[in-house]
């Protein structure tokens, strides 16, 4: 398929994709939203809170006999600092194992040409190129590169398992030059 | 069978159709019912706390707001839903415009077969998720949350209702049909 750029590919790769793998760049992806985004941001809110009401319950047994009220409100914080940090992330890869189970083209296996300026992916059925810029941004993980928020697939996941470490390195340089600002490393 | 072809380019209306009919397709007929039954119950419940508890002024604005509740809940959730849809389609066409290219897409026997400038693919039936049809599109899934639509606009009455009995015929339950004409 032609693409713009005129040079050879910066990296020939095959992989397939599994539901965990998807499951996991999916969180990452969603996790890189913004600070709120990430679970320990927002148990740490959480946690914070509770302390400070925790800190603030002798002054409250001055004005008020009993102190059912701010530990009531500590146990919901707990609770709520359990809930972000626990079951959240499981509950948004369950989600996103369900998005992958529900699209068999995900689980073909496919090669990717990874261009200057653009990706060119192929499997059994599909065939298309995609540009950076058609993309939002660029998550790193320990595992894979997710590129997110394109336009025929939402998550194009490069997967690290069987490239060498000056690959990753190249492609790491490569991808945080072409999404600059966007380009994001975490989960380290 | 003759392959049906149709070929187009996604203005910012078929756009907004696109993004109405996907909402629709998204709401369970077991959730509208819902909705209807609890917005009947707000209304109901506001005409009868009106008629045997109406105390003064406050009481009665607050039973006032649960019927206009109830009436937004059981009768223009679906107009408000679309409504807001469009408003959101219509921004977000003006400043993706060109991610809006011209496609093609073949129906045959046993595959679809879209084009475009950057994406070319031959999906077989059995490898879609669903297909749903409004009035004014047919929406192919290729999962939960990715999909190509074809606005009707594009396409003859005959062929139509060609690729609707092919719809049907292949994918079976997986297709659904709604306000279509």
């Amino acid at each position: 398929m032609p693409t713009f750029y005129e040079g050879k590919p910066i990296e020939t790769m095959e992989q397939t994709i599994t539901a965990k793998d998807y499951a996991s760049a999916y969180y990452w992806v969603q996790s890189s939203f913004s600070l709120m985004h990430k679970r320990e941001v927002r148990a740490g809110i959480c946690l914070t809170l509770a302390v400070v009401i925790g800190s603030m319950i002798p002054g409250y047994l001055i004005k008020f006999t009993t102190f059912w009220g701010p530990v009531c409100a500590i146990l919901v914080l707990l609770g709520l600092a359990f809930l972000f940090f626990f079951v959240q992330p499981n509950d948004i890869k369950n989600w996103a194992a369900e998005l992958y189970r529900s699209n068999a083209l995900l689980a073909l296996p496919q090669k990717l040409d990874i261009y200057r300026d653009s990706v060119v992916l192929q499997n059994k059925w599909e065939q298309f190129t995609l540009y950076w810029t058609d993309f939002s941004g660029c998550v790193e993980t320990k595992e894979a590169f997710v590129i997110h928020g394109g336009r025929e697939r939402n998550l194009l996941i490069v997967k690290k398992d069987g490239l060498s470490k000056e690959q990753v390195s190249k492609l790491s340089a490569h991808f945080s030059d072409a999404f600059a600002s966007h380009y994001q490393k975490i989960g380290r | 069978m003759n392959s049906i072809s149709i070929s187009f380019l996604i203005t910012k209306p078929d756009y907004a159709d696109f993004k109405t009919a996907a909402a629709k397709a998204c709401i369970k007929k077991s959730e509208i019912r819902i909705l209807r039954v609890s917005g009947c119950a707000l209304v109901l419940a506001a005409l009868l706390l009106r008629a045997f508890f109406s105390n003064g002024f406050y009481q009665n604005v607050v039973y006032t707001i649960m019927a206009v509740v109830g009436v937004i809940v059981g009768a223009l959730y679906d107009m408000l839903v679309h409504y807001f849809v469009r408003l959101r389609a219509f921004p977000y066409y003006e400043a993706n415009k060109e991610k809006f290219t011209a496609q093609n897409t073949e129906f045959d026997e046993e595959e679809i077969h879209f084009k475009t400038d950057r994406y070319s693919s031959v999906i077989p039936y059995e490898l879609f998720y669903k297909a749903y049809e409004d009035g004014r599109v047919f929406i192919l899934y290729t999962g939960i949350d990715e999909m190509k639509f074809i606005p009707k606009r594009a396409m003859s009455e005959d062929e139509c209702s060609q690729v609707r009995n092919l719809l049907q015929t292949k994918l079976k339950e997986k297709y659904q049909q709604e306000g279509a004409r």
